[in-house]
């Protein structure tokens, strides 16, 4: 639904420029909680601001449901706004209206009547579980609580799409939590399309579906999370479940596996064992559920388990020092692929 | 020497209540029209400075530096020699250059341009977060200013316009003395140039319960207003 094309933006201050994004083409699909990572300064909050226009890119063209945002007049990029709902890191309530006046502020300049938006911003304080705070004032809320207030106002005109701009950087982890919850919730039972940026994967793990990476002002690594994590070259994989290398002994071949739904259930390691007489000990890795399946990746070693079962020196039985029996380790990627495992060699 | 003061009024200044009483509610009079004129006109000055300064939401230096200069040029201007200055515009839109209504004219005139300052100070202190909010939710300029800046900057601007009201009391003295009418003027006539120093005395009372007042009603309603949020 969302689309960037080549998007750059340059900031100069006096002589000095600053090339926040180098050209940013991302899809974001449709119904999606698609996360964008990367440290501070690689440009992720400039390339969310950019969705809505807060910030006009130096050159690339935004498009949501395939509309030209950039070439709109103000009017009308006015209007299309309204279908996107945006909650900020520092919460940006309005400290002159209540708690029920800031979720009906964008319904108001919507000119929506008086009735209707009571009504309607009551029943969204209702699912962020803010129904009784409706009189208090912002200043007398919690951090968490003003996020809730901020994402009530966010879906107060009904958008298709929330923009969440570190919206969890400011609570403390529990809090965080919760308020993740609630987005995920808000992205199931509305079916709103939620983009957000964070600088921590442990938001991507706990609701992405899909996340974009972002180095430099660049797009490194973007998809669905289970697919980055089954191919064993993606950066958002190692990401996403990072291995502890370990070294890898004399003669002895390393592989990095990677599990999706599909294979992280089945026998596969005990098949391989039995089938190719090979002995498979696993080094390091786990398996864990990221994007709403498990998956998996392993970093393991081979060895040669049974005399002549592999391309191998005769001679050797089990218990013999690894130097004497090498593997095929192509074989073993070949037969692990069959079966729909992500596999990489490692010298 | 006191002595020699006092004995120069054959006049007890309780005979002048009445006149001093006339003269106070002529310096409530401009007071409070000059400050409807200058909030309204201040308010219109500052918005436009806000809005049209380098990095504000309307940004635009072909209103605002020249808006900025007159600003400057208006604050520069000592305010008796703006009081003269102005004689012939106020004769022009007043019909006179003399009595409490002219003088509203000066005044306005002289404290619009340090009015729209603490404005456009009190809208720069507004959250430009909350101003982006608003935009990531189509809000117009015009909601802008009317939703957000204005009702976000309140106790700021209340405490802006105690402190000018203060000062409308000060300079609504100083055009009593060139023909305005109001306690400035009763202070000079009887008070000053009769030798009654009581009666000078009484008015300067006068004029600081005045100013006392103002300035405790307007930190109540400040402090009433931003405990609210």
């Amino acid at each position: 639904m969302f689309r960037t094309e080549e998007l750059v933006k340059t900031f100069t201050h006096g002589s000095s420029r600053i090339e926040a994004l180098r050209g940013v083409s991302l899809a974001i699909p449709q119904g999606e909680v698609y996360g964008i990572i990367g440290r501070s300064g690689a440009g992720k909050s400039t390339l969310i601001r950019c969705l809505n226009l807060l910030e006009r890119p130096t050159s690339g063209r935004v498009l949501l449901d395939d509309e030209d945002l950039t070439a709109l007049p103000a009017a009308t990029l006015r209007s299309r706004r309204r279908r996107i709902g945006m909650v900020f890191q520092h919460f940006h309530l309005l400290s002159s209206r209540s708690v029920l006046g800031n979720v009906t502020f964008p319904l108001e300049i919507q000119g929506i009547d008086r009735a209707r938006r009571r009504a309607r911003a009551l029943e969204l304080l209702d699912v962020v579980g803010l129904a009784d705070r409706a009189d208090d004032y912002p200043s007398r809320l919690s951090g968490g609580q003003k996020q809730r207030v901020g994402i009530a106002r966010a879906l107060a005109g009904s958008p298709r799409v929330l923009l969440c701009d570190e919206a969890t950087s400011a609570l403390d982890s529990q809090t965080s939590e919760q308020i993740l919850d609630l987005l995920g919730e808000v992205n199931r039972v509305f079916g709103v399309t939620v983009v957000l940026i964070t600088h921590e994967m442990s938001v991507v793990r706990a609701i992405c579906t899909s996340a974009a990476l972002m180095e430099d002002g660049r797009v490194v690594d973007s998809g669905p999370l289970v697919e980055r994590v089954g191919d064993p070259s993606s950066d958002l994989g190692r990401l996403l479940l990072p291995l502890d290398p370990a070294p890898a002994a004399d003669g002895e071949r390393h592989l990095l596996l990677t599990f999706t739904d599909a294979t992280a259930g089945s026998p596969v390691l005990s098949q391989l064992a039995r089938d190719l007489g090979v002995d498979v000990t696993i080094r390091s890795g786990g398996v864990e559920r990221i994007g709403g399946a498990e998956v998996g990746r392993l970093q393991v070693s081979l060895r040669a388990s049974l005399p002549g079962s592999l391309r191998g020196s005769p001679g050797s039985s089990p218990g013999t020092p690894a130097g004497d029996a090498t593997v095929d380790v192509d074989a073993v990627a070949g037969y692990l692929a069959e079966r729909g495992v992500g596999t990489q060699v490692h010298a | 020497m006191n002595d020699a003061l006092f004995a120069a009024s054959e006049e007890p200044w309780t005979d002048y209540l009445d006149l001093l009483w006339q003269a106070f509610t002529e310096t409530l009079y401009m007071v409070a029209m000059s400050a409807l004129f200058t909030f309204v006109l201040g308010l219109l000055i500052g918005v436009l400075l806000y809005a049209t300064s380098p990095d504000g939401v309307l940004a635009n230096r072909f209103v605002y530096t020249p808006l900025g200069l007159l600003v400057n040029v208006g604050r520069s201007l000592p305010f008796l020699i703006l009081l003269i200055v102005l004689l012939p515009v106020t004769r022009a839109i007043v019909g006179t250059s003399l009595g409490a209504t002219a003088a509203i004219v000066p005044l306005t005139i002289g404290s619009a341009p340090f009015f729209g300052r603490v404005v456009e100070t009190a809208l720069r202190e507004v959250d430009p977060g909350r101003i982006e909010a608003a935009q990531s939710m189509g809000a117009t300029s015009e909601d802008i200013v009317v939703k957000v800046l204005l009702p976000e900057a309140l106790p700021g601007l209340l405490a802006g316009a105690t402190l000018t009201l203060v000062m409308f009391v000060d300079y609504s003295a100083m055009a009593g003395a060139i023909g305005a009418g109001g306690l400035g003027n009763f202070a000079i006539k009887y008070g000053y140039q009769r030798f009654n120093t009581p009666l000078m005395l009484a008015t300067v009372v006068v004029l600081v319960v005045l100013v006392q007042l103002l300035q405790t009603v307007g930190d109540r309603v400040v402090r009433a207003v931003a405990h609210r949020r």
